[in-house]
């Protein structure tokens, strides 16, 4: 059966080392892929995340007035990845990820290899500063409601949504090359209908597009 | 147009993306879609993006469990600090803790042969040369009673019992 997570933390209060090693497997992934996306660097995330927990095993009193444990988990995370970023000296550009050449624009992003999309998604998120990159990552990476990000990064749900929104606008534009069809042949000899053009027909999700070449 | 300057159009958008949409306002923004080339576009970027956010994989590396385990491990060291053990409550604490000199070392060998060749022949080496280290003398007294000398100084009597 599984532990709330009050109660693992209540364990942990009396003594019990092994609730927190339950709350250690139980949000270590998160928190680390948090970490690695705020710093583009599987490495220092590492580091990060160590710390986190750290922290958190340190001021096992402390967590009982700490509401939800995965906000103050993430608080503690993203204050460390700040802090991380501040001392590195910098907060756009990454080290080991998002090296290399940029997959060929026109090629629509549902056909690009999963490692080719990642690849983009770390240049894009690492052209954003830390106060947009947090939002779209704790939402999109850790599915955390606009009240559970505002809690985590201080500030009114207002605020956390005029930042996620701006930040998606900035996704959209950054995507575009790879949103947008393939030009077409500038003089076929032969027209080529829409649905054999992988170039011109593709899907993302729900919505299915088609680009009509007149002949 | 490369811009939709509906923002009632961008918080569907949005609120679709998060889930958070009733159906009859999913109907309001598929309506708008239909008609508004860069929303379409916006969408399937942000559709992109989450598709490819919930793909990627962060496995834990095992050397960062180890890593966390053994820091908190040296904490726990230092708020508890192991109890001294017994030998080292005792007597001899400090003494036993003193590093010893080689040349004191040789000092206190001469000395023990010193005095070892100063104290002479102990039993066991006085036997080893053939000298016994005592002797047993059975004599019978007048009243048959056995009579054993054991020399140097003891003299046992065994007392015949009557009847």
């Amino acid at each position: 059966m599984t532990q709330p997570d009050h109660a693992l933390i209540e364990a942990f209060q009396r003594g019990d080392e092994f609730a927190f090693v339950a709350l250690y497997n139980r949000y270590k992934g998160s928190v680390y892929a948090f970490c690695a996306k705020m710093l583009l660097d599987r490495a220092a995330a590492q580091d990060v995340m160590q710390e986190t927990f750290v922290r958190v095993y340190e001021n096992r009193c402390r967590l009982l007035n700490a509401g939800s444990f995965k906000s103050y988990l993430f608080t503690i995370a993203r204050n460390q990845s700040l802090n991380h970023l501040r001392r590195a000296g910098r907060h756009t550009a990454f080290a080991e990820e998002g090296e290399g050449a940029l997959p060929e624009p026109g090629t629509p992003f549902s056909h690009l290899l999963k490692a080719e999309q990642a690849d983009l998604v770390n240049r894009f998120l690492g052209e954003l500063s830390p106060e947009y990159r947090e939002v779209i990552v704790l939402r999109e990476y850790q599915n955390l409601s606009y009240e559970e990000i505002a809690a985590v990064t201080r500030n009114t749900v207002s605020s956390v949504k005029s930042r996620l929104f701006k930040a998606r606008r900035k996704l959209g534009d950054y995507l575009r090359p790879w949103l947008e069809p393939a030009a077409p042949p500038a003089a076929p000899a032969v027209a080529v209908p829409a649905s054999r053009n992988p170039a011109a027909s593709f899907s993302v999700g729900s919505v299915h597009r088609t680009e009509r070449t007149d002949p | 147009m490369t811009t939709c300057t509906d923002s009632h159009a961008e918080a569907l958008l949005n609120g679709y993306v998060d889930g958070a949409l009733t159906s009859s306002r999913q109907a309001a923004l598929f309506a708008h879609l239909a008609t508004c080339e860069p929303c379409r576009r916006q969408f399937n970027a942000l559709l992109a993006f989450g598709l490819a956010a919930r793909q990627e994989a962060f496995p834990v590396p095992p050397a960062a469990d180890e890593a966390v385990f053994a820091r908190i491990d040296r904490l726990r060291r230092a708020a508890h600090p192991a109890p001294e053990r017994p030998a080292e409550r005792g007597l001899f604490r400090d003494a036993f803790r003193h590093r010893v000199t080689l040349g004191t070392t040789l000092v206190v060998a001469v000395v023990m042969a010193v005095l070892g060749l100063a104290l002479g022949p102990t039993p066991e080496t006085a036997e080893a040369e053939g000298v016994p280290a005592y002797r047993i003398t059975e004599t019978v007294t007048d009243d048959g009673n056995a009579l054993y000398v054991i020399d140097p100084g003891v003299t046992v009597e065994d007392r015949k019992i009557d009847g």
